[in-house]
């Protein structure tokens, strides 16, 4: 015979009101899936921005005037972008006064036709003078890169050995770097060489704007600036130094900036999200567990009469809503665990931001705090109600229903 | 065994105070059987719920094997009220989630068994001496009102209390089933146990022997 404990009391009671149950866990699964949901969003916002930071180890993009925008959206979405430029230009960039450090980069778009594998940003580099890409792309190919290798972002199909097309032309792979959260995942990283060939291929394909561009050309210069200069003198500088070439000067600190806003405001909304949730859900369970208490209020004085404490009373009901939300938290969290894992990648695009999803440790994290805060969202509701049944007079309780 | 001394319960109602209970006195012995009377709204339920220690009387003591019940706190009241009383309220009490045998044992794992132990033999023994122990696996819906009621006089017995309160016990019964009923309870009575019984009717009560108190008005009659 079973032992009539606390728990398999309290397991009896909430296994006789099936639909309720269902209902009251339904609510605590939702707050459950709110709670996690906001909190991996959170967190894999938080980390791409702390790749971002990581890899803006420059002060400034310098880029042909109105590009400004599309070199953000290389630098931060991956999309692809084509600009340039003059080689001649670009050396009088570098050579401004003002300036620490600068190396070229070249950007060419890959096609969306037969004649490319995969729609991506070609980034070429100068190993010679990058102080950028370089330090961090040697943690996945300490060689270097050589003419006619290629590093694939983490989001390209591909790995190191394979070979990939691009502009007609068979690249080998020779690393795959791993997820940064950035527009780099769906970059390609090759030499300069290799990047010239790329282009002039690109040019012979007919690729958009290659006609105006000569094979020498470089999209963007990455700037480190003097220790004693500001940025707002070097970008008024430049501005005004280059204003009959036309050159934009993209800030990385002000684009950093906009993305810590950007985050901070999408983080706020979330929060916000989650606590109205968090109380809506408190409000509705308060209703429910009180409505459900106040039908038993006969029940609870049989249990009195019998020689049940106040404080056994109060353990019942705490307990039997401990379980609603335990039930609730674990379909919660199955619920959000399917979701998450089978459109991650699509969440990440959904947020326009950089997005370098959640690893084991924080995901875990935010799946135990969620569950924890969902598991005490049952007996919090119903304390009042718990309180409220065991302060009754039992004679009262009884005479309900008699 | 049982002394009930100079109790008293007022109430107000529509702005004005009266005695629900007023200054009964009476003692149970063990074995005895005592039936409370009288009309409805004369103080019965009020006075059987104060001896039963569910509600604190205004005036007078309740003492039950010593224990001064009017004097006790939550914890120890319902200890007491676990070890020593087996109380049986008007109307179904019978839980419904769980079986017959369930809610027999029920009381046993309400207090405190420093020993452990287990209740379903004696529960069965119960519900045998009741006459509906084929009815064991058997949940509340599916019984009759007098099989419930013989049910909840198991329940009360569990734990071999001292006394034994029931208030209006076969109010929704029948007569044979009643007369069923107040047998039992006089057989209880018989086997040691105080047994104290409130009923506004007392024809089911024939032939059986018991102490008569009659209340009118919150008063003995």
């Amino acid at each position: 015979m079973r032992r009539l404990n606390t728990l398999a009391l309290s397991l009896r009671n909430i296994l006789r009101r099936p639909y309720r149950t269902v209902c009251l866990a339904g609510v605590v699964a939702l707050l459950m899936c709110v709670l996690t949901g906001g909190g991996l969003l959170t967190t894999g916002l938080r980390n791409g921005a702390e790749s971002l930071s990581g890899r803006l180890g420059a002060d400034a993009l310098l880029v042909p005037a109105g590009y400004e925008h599309e070199a953000e959206g290389a630098l931060l979405r991956g999309e692809p972008s084509a600009f340039w430029f003059d080689a001649e230009l670009a050396e009088r960039l570098m050579a401004d006064v003002n300036i620490e450090r600068a190396t070229p980069q070249l950007f060419i778009s890959s096609f969306d036709s037969e004649h490319c594998d995969a729609k991506v940003q070609f980034i070429g580099v100068d190993p010679a003078t990058d102080f950028v890409v370089s330090p961090w792309l040697s943690e996945s190919l300490p060689g270097g890169l050589r003419d006619g290798d290629i590093i694939i972002g983490s989001k390209i199909t591909g790995k190191a050995g394979s070979f990939l097309t691009f502009f007609g032309r068979k690249y080998t792979v020779a690393a795959k770097l791993a997820e940064t959260g950035i527009g780099f995942d769906t970059s390609v990283f090759v030499n300069m060489p290799t990047a010239r060939t790329a282009f002039r291929d690109y040019i012979a394909l007919g690729g958009q704007g290659g006609s105006t561009a000569t094979t020498d050309a470089v999209s963007s210069i990455v700037v480190k600036v003097k220790r004693d200069v500001s940025l707002t003198e070097f970008s008024r500088g430049i501005r005004y130094g280059f204003r009959a070439e036309n050159v934009g000067v993209v800030l990385t600190k002000t684009l950093f900036d906009s993305v810590s806003r950007g985050l901070e405001s999408m983080i706020t909304v979330i929060t916000v999200i989650a606590a109205a949730l968090f109380l809506a859900a408190l409000g509705v369970l308060a209703i429910l567990f009180s409505v459900t208490v106040n039908e038993r209020r006969r029940e609870f004085g049989v249990y009195r009469a019998m020689g049940a404490t106040k404080i056994k009373l109060a353990t019942l009901i705490l307990t039997e809503s401990a379980l609603v939300s335990f039930t609730g938290a674990i379909v919660g969290a199955g619920l959000i665990a399917l979701i998450y894992f089978s459109f991650d990648t699509a969440i990440g695009l959904a947020a326009d931001m950089p997005y370098l999803k959640p690893n084991a440790e924080q995901i875990a994290f935010t799946l135990l705090t969620s569950f924890a805060v969902s598991l005490i969202a049952g007996p919090l509701a119903s304390g009042f109600a718990a309180g409220r049944i065991t302060n009754s007079v039992t004679s009262v309780l009884l005479r309900e229903n008699a | 065994m049982l002394t009930v001394n100079n109790v008293s319960k007022l109430y107000r109602r529509g702005g004005r105070e009266f005695a629900a209970v007023d200054g009964i006195t009476f003692t149970v012995a063990k074995g005895g059987f005592t039936v409370i009377s009288g009309h409805s709204g004369s103080g019965k339920s009020t006075l059987l719920n104060i001896i039963a220690g569910l509600l604190k009387p205004d005036n007078g003591t309740v003492t039950l094997d010593g224990a001064d019940l009017t004097a006790l706190g939550d914890r120890e009241l319902s200890e007491l009220r676990n070890q020593k009383i087996g109380y049986i309220p008007q109307g179904h009490s019978v839980l419904e989630n769980l079986t017959v045998l369930e809610n027999t044992a029920l009381p046993f794992y309400l207090g405190k068994r420093p020993g452990g132990g287990e209740p379903y033999s004696a529960a069965k023994t119960l519900l045998t001496r009741m006459g509906i122990a084929e009815l064991a696996g058997q949940y509340p819906a599916e019984l009759s009102g007098g099989e419930l009621r013989r049910a909840s006089i198991a329940r009360a017995l569990i734990n071999s209390p001292a006394l034994l309160i029931a208030d209006e016990p076969t109010s929704d019964l029948d007569l044979d089933n009643a007369r069923t009923v107040m047998s039992l309870f006089a057989d209880t009575a018989n086997s040691g146990v105080a047994v104290i019984v409130v009923t506004h009717e007392t024809q089911s009560l024939e032939g059986l022997t018991y102490s008569s108190i009659k209340l009118k008005s919150g008063k003995e009659d």
